[in-house]
């Protein structure tokens, strides 16, 4: 695909010469006459500043949590402490005939997502100093743990941690997964396998390596422990001017995930353009009056039998569940009290 | 701009910039009535905003940042609006010219995809700066270019558009 292809496609998104005018028009008699602007009550979303994180060990002392998860999830060391359960050091290094290696640092997982730290280095002489990159890494349950029907959606990919020396030969990526699109029902005490994929760069010179030529993986067993809690809410919510029900509602220090069910809607309802609008939908309401919203989608899933969605989003921060008193999904709230 | 701002320097504004704005609202709002009104309700906050813009730049800058910000606050009332129903949109999908499908391609994409590919292909903004106007850092913004690319071109692919 081309900047060509690419500016085709934004150029349909232009507006007529008779619509720009039409809408100064509409604007500039407004204005003339003098009429109120319409204001919209906005959500604010109160984030804690980021701790600074001064310690110069890579990992936490109390939990091994390592730092840049923690920077991550722009905690402090007492924080660290809320997600010890669900970490798992791995500390293994892939090694390629090509020259590249893949280290698996860490995992940290709850009920149902989980996180995996990796560090790629290149060969001695290249430079990862491109723009964009992309990993991809496999994350596979046995068979005998994806008991959950098909499901479809989608997950969002790799987030490449802050590169402190662009010009050397390796970058840090965190990748995400929720239990859905792994197939099963709850991620703890899972066996998973990571296995490298491939990396792709983007324009530049177009570094691209396969990692599947030779079959290097690790096993991960992640933790037994849930740092979660979940809560049956069952209560009606509106979605899209249509009544669901909002299931199951589960909190970890790192994550939110729901469920929601409708009777009478069939899975052909549900496209996934109209689930990324939920994107935007979820904020955290705590004890101390400060809202926070989730941004950070982890994936949404549509069972392919019944037609629940399944929803899993990571918090920006963590926030122990029992500092959280209400929910807003859609515009909807949900007490979380008793 | 501020209240003493005459029409013609709103009008001239309004033509800098409309077709940006409009851009980033239809992108975001997925239809063409509530795109209108997220553009007008932008140039509308133009209107009232009692400070001068340091430079051309800034005036850009501030208006993606509120196109943006003004979408997201009205798609947090789409959810309650009634949907077409079914036999509409498979007619719809019937009629469907060459250009809706790309542009229901772009649509299918995460707000923050279409966000990151309109300013960095179609603004020309770098990678810091479109973290700078997203809210987030450098680096997530280069990996989601790649991955809301490569998205694309599968789709397109798959929708049997030539691509090289």
């Amino acid at each position: 695909m081309t900047f060509h292809d690419l500016n085709r496609a934004f150029d349909e998104f232009a507006p007529t010469p008779e619509q720009e005018q039409a809408m100064l028009d509409r604007l500039l008699t407004e204005r003339k006459e003098g009429k109120a602007v319409y204001h919209i009550k906005k959500v604010t979303a109160v984030i804690a500043a980021a701790a600074l994180l001064l310690l110069a060990c890579a990992f936490t002392v109390a939990t091994g949590l390592d730092q840049r998860f923690l920077a991550y999830f722009r905690g402090t060391e007492g924080d660290a402490q809320a997600v010890s359960g669900g970490v798992v050091g791995v500390g293994q290094s892939l090694r390629y005939d090509n020259g590249w290696t893949i280290h698996i640092e860490q995992v940290l997982a709850d009920r149902y997502s989980m996180a995996v730290l990796t560090e790629v280095v290149a060969p001695e002489e290249t430079v990862l100093d491109g723009e964009a990159y992309y990993f991809e890494l496999g994350m596979e349950l046995p068979p005998s743990a994806q008991n959950q029907a098909a499901s479809s959606g989608w997950g969002y990919g790799p987030v490449i941690l802050e590169d402190e020396d662009p010009g050397d030969n390796r970058l840090t990526f965190l990748h995400t997964k929720g239990v859905r699109e792994m197939g099963a029902e709850t991620l703890l005490g899972q066996s998973v396998t990571l296995r490298p994929q491939y990396l792709l760069e983007s324009g530049g010179r177009k570094i691209s390596v396969d990692f599947l030529d030779e079959e290097h993986s690790c096993t991960v067993v992640l933790p037994e422990q849930d740092s979660g809690r979940t809560w049956e809410i069952n209560r009606p919510i509106q979605v899209d001017g249509e009544e669901w029900t909002l299931g199951e509602l589960y909190l970890s220090p790192i994550s939110l995930a729901f469920s929601l069910n409708s009777e009478g809607n069939t899975p052909r309802v549900w496209g996934p353009s109209e689930m990324t609008s939920m994107e935007e939908e979820a904020d955290l309401h705590l004890k101390n009056g400060d809202v926070v919203t989730v941004r950070r989608v982890v994936s949404q899933t549509q069972d392919g039998e019944s037609g629940e969605i399944h929803s899993v989003f990571q918090t920006d921060q963590i926030i122990p569940p029992e500092d959280v008193t209400a929910v807003t999904i859609l515009g909807q709230t949900f007490s979380l009290r008793g | 701009m501020n209240s003493a701002h005459r029409g013609e320097e709103m009008a001239a504004l309004y033509r800098r910039h409309v077709s940006m704005v409009y851009q980033i609202c239809l992108m975001l709002m997925k239809n063409v009535p509530d795109a209108e009104d997220a553009t007008q309700n932008v140039f509308r906050k133009v209107m009232e905003y009692d400070k001068p813009f340091r430079d051309p730049e800034h005036e850009k800058a501030w208006l993606i940042v509120t196109a943006r910000n003004e979408c997201r606050d009205q798609l947090k009332h789409w959810w309650r609006r009634k949907r077409e129903s079914e036999e509409a949109l498979q007619h719809m999908s019937c009629e469907q010219h060459r250009d809706d499908g790309l542009k229901e391609l772009i649509w299918g994409l995460p707000e923050k995809d279409r966000m990151v590919l309109y300013l960095h292909y179609y603004q020309g903004y770098n990678a810091q700066e479109v973290a700078e106007l997203l809210g987030t850092n450098p680096s997530t913004v280069r990996s989601r270019l790649v991955r809301a690319r490569q998205k694309l071109k599968l789709r397109m692919e798959a929708e049997g558009y030539d691509i090289p």
